[in-house]
């Protein structure tokens, strides 16, 4: 019998019904509708018609609890585009599952079945250790959750002591892995040749398309810390030149990491910290494309956040990636000069997308808000940027209100700016004004 | 004897016997009287005046710690739709210093609140995370400063107290530079206090009815219903519990981050 998630999903359902008459059940029922609307902040030959994306989305979410020990969440997401980013600007419509998970507990364990997101890491916005989930950017959302990827995935925690214990331990096996979905500027589409812009769907259950992690965790009072280990694939998309057909082609490369993160109070602020060594199998010498995708690279973050005047906040992060054994595109070379300037381009175009144009790479985040569970208002100004030989940042205002219960408006901004050959600075023409209406149910 | 000079003598003996203790003493009994191994309940926290009234309703779950005088305490709340979910978990430590973790389901992530944000209001109320957690005899330093009928039975005596923050941590945490309490004879429950702020104004002003005997064994109480009123800007927060349990056993597990950030 081949595999199926949908009748995993049924199976689920089935033993579920099948308990919910004999115990103390529960089934919930939310969701939320909302529409986005992107307009182009400069004018721009990308898009005439001004409108980066008109959408109008729901999700619907169906829990439900056959037993103390069972339990079952489900989320459809479905999407209408008058306009997007990954559809040319046709209208669309699209629906998925976002997640899908069984979840069977005891004292001690949790297991947790079925298409689910995983976010790994304490950083606020740049996770150096979010290996199992991905995210979608063409999506323009104010909620960067919004365009987090799950995947069909096992996850089992196991704490000791009937679960009281500090300490937790974690493993993930990921059926396939989720693709982030980048916005590609205009300048990193090369011409002249076959250009192949997102890469195929995963299949399950793949020697090269399965990933597993583990992570100890200590969860104590005043501290909390993690290590964690990871085998799978980088979820971001590299291009590199087959010489067979003559084309460009997208390739999620497998890859290998170790990482951990800490939190913290201390006085008035929390100190968190983030970091990770990762090794691309196509990241060190004597690789076949060794110097045109990412090399080995050790990425960290780390940031206070404190509160002032009861409703404002404050976080400064700051960002460092080392590529370790990294060249300079220029220096790559082949027998062919054609082929040694395609290769060239190609290292470039990656670099640009993947944030690896230097050896050693310094930014930082600045996060500014206000926030009353008090006040119908609130308010948020998040920049991130990269300063060293040039600069290129996001800034991305927002104003939320509340006109009645479950109800959200925002109102905003997304403006890329700097050095255009660098990776902010190239989505130049992509800066937004933005609008959200919202209803939560 | 009339029924009325009965009342009379029994105020007068009650009174009488609580004056001849300490205020540290009366509050050390306060801390007895409400302190049961575990309870749980479901809370329904309302916010606001006339039409605009904000309802928010959460399970509380509390457990009396290993040292016998801290508390763990988990809030869940179920609705409105936009808080669905989230979860407080309020972690006492005996250093005057609360550990208080937030978990956002949005986020799939728990968030530190720095002890200086325990002050703020919890979940958009007049009370703050500090006051949802529960105050402890070495915290403050006491003085009685007299007594008054009690707000919520004339017939009763309450024995007026003053408290200070005994440290600057509690000082930070809680944000009051002192309270006054109203402590009744009979069962040494506090039925109403006022909080001030560290310029010394007059902040928040809390009543406390239906002061129900919880666990009859061991004579515990619980003031079911809470009102607390800001007197800066008037704003009203009424927290009131239905569905009590006591002493049923709840599971140390509970209160962890781990179970935190299981959602059912």
């Amino acid at each position: 019998m081949r595999f199926s998630w949908p009748k995993v999903f049924a199976l689920v359902f089935a033993v579920s019904g099948s308990a919910h008459a004999e115990s103390d059940s529960s089934v919930t029922l939310g969701g939320r509708i909302y529409t986005d609307q992107y307009l182009t902040a400069y004018s721009s030959p990308n898009y005439s018609s001004g409108i980066l994306q008109s959408s109008l989305s729901a999700w619907m979410d169906f829990r439900v609890k056959p037993s103390e020990r069972t339990s079952f969440l489900a989320v459809a997401q479905f999407d209408a585009f008058l306009k997007n980013l990954s559809q040319n600007e046709k209208a669309s419509f699209s629906s998925k599952i976002r997640e899908g998970v069984f979840t069977f507990q005891t004292e001690s364990t949790e297991l947790k079945i079925g298409q689910q997101i995983i976010p790994w890491g304490k950083s606020d916005g740049v996770n150096p250790t979010d290996y199992f989930s991905a995210k979608d950017y063409t999506l323009l959302n104010p909620d960067e959750e919004v365009k987090r990827l799950g995947a069909p995935a096992m996850m089992l925690n196991y704490t000791p002591k009937k679960g009281a214990s500090p300490v937790t331990f974690t493993g993930i096996v990921q059926a396939a892995y989720p693709q982030t979905k980048l916005i590609i500027p205009n300048s990193a589409v090369p011409t002249g040749v076959a250009f192949q812009k997102y890469p195929n769907a995963p299949a399950m259950f793949q020697d090269n398309t399965m990933e597993y992690g583990g992570k100890i965790a200590y969860l104590g009072n005043d501290l909390d810390l993690s290590l964690s280990v990871f085998r799978g694939v980088n979820h971001f998309a590299q291009y590199f030149y087959e010489t067979g057909t003559n084309q460009i082609l997208p390739t999620n490369v497998q890859q290998s990491a170790v990482g951990g993160d800490l939190s913290f109070t201390a006085g008035a602020y929390v100190v968190r910290a983030e970091s990770a060594y990762i090794m691309p199998d196509q990241g060190s010498e004597n690789t076949p494309l060794y110097g045109i995708l990412q090399p080995t690279h050790w990425d960290t973050v780390i940031g206070a956040e404190r509160s002032f005047f009861e409703d404002f906040r404050a976080q400064i992060q700051f960002l460092y990636r080392y590529h370790v054994g990294y060249i300079d595109p220029s220096l790559i070379s082949t027998p062919s000069p054609a082929l040694t300037l395609a290769q060239q381009k190609i290292a470039r175009a990656n670099a640009l997308l993947l944030n690896f144009q230097r050896e050693s790479n310094p930014g930082a985040t600045f996060r500014f808000g206000y926030a009353s569970d008090s006040s119908d208002w609130n308010a948020d100004l998040f920049i991130v940027g990269y300063f060293a030989k040039g600069y290129d940042y996001l800034v991305r205002p927002q104003v939320g209100y509340k006109p009645a219960e479950g109800w959200k408006l925002t109102a905003g901004a997304d403006l890329y700016g700097g050095n255009e050959s660098r990776p902010l600075g190239a989505l130049k023409n992509n800066s937004s004004l933005f609008f959200e209406g919202r209803y939560v149910f | 004897m009339n029924k009325n000079l009965i009342v009379l003598l029994g105020t007068l003996i009650t009174t009488t016997s609580f004056a001849a203790i300490s205020p540290r003493e009366i509050m050390v009994k306060n801390e007895e009287a409400r302190k049961v191994s575990d309870f749980e309940a479901r809370a329904k926290l309302a916010t606001g005046s006339g039409s605009n009234i904000k309802t928010k309703e959460f399970t509380l779950s509390r457990k009396v710690q290993k040292d016998g005088i801290h508390n763990n305490t988990l809030t869940r709340f179920h609705s409105p739709a936009e808080v669905r979910d989230e979860g407080i978990l309020i972690l006492e430590n005996d250093n005057g210093k609360n550990d208080v973790m937030l978990y956002l389901p949005n986020f799939k992530k728990i968030r530190r609140v720095e002890s200086q944000q325990q002050s703020g209001s919890f979940m958009g109320s007049v009370f703050s995370y500090s006051d949802i957690a529960t105050p402890h005899v070495d915290d403050f330093q006491y003085k009685t400063i007299g007594t008054e009928k009690c707000p919520g039975n004339q017939k009763l005596i309450c024995t007026k107290i003053e408290c200070t923050p005994a440290s600057n941590e509690v000082l930070e945490r809680t944000g009051y530079s002192k309270s006054i309490v109203w402590t009744r004879p009979d069962n040494f429950m506090i039925e109403k206090a006022e909080y001030f702020q560290l310029d010394g104004k007059l902040w928040k002003i809390l009543t406390a009815s239906e002061i129900k005997e919880v666990d009859t064994k061991n004579h515990k109480w619980l003031a079911h219903s809470l009102s607390i009123v800001n007197q800066l800007n008037q704003e009203k927060t009424d927290l009131i519990f239905s569905n009590v349990k006591v002493n049923t056993g709840l599971a140390d597990s509970i209160f962890t981050q781990q179970n935190l950030q299981k959602v059912r």
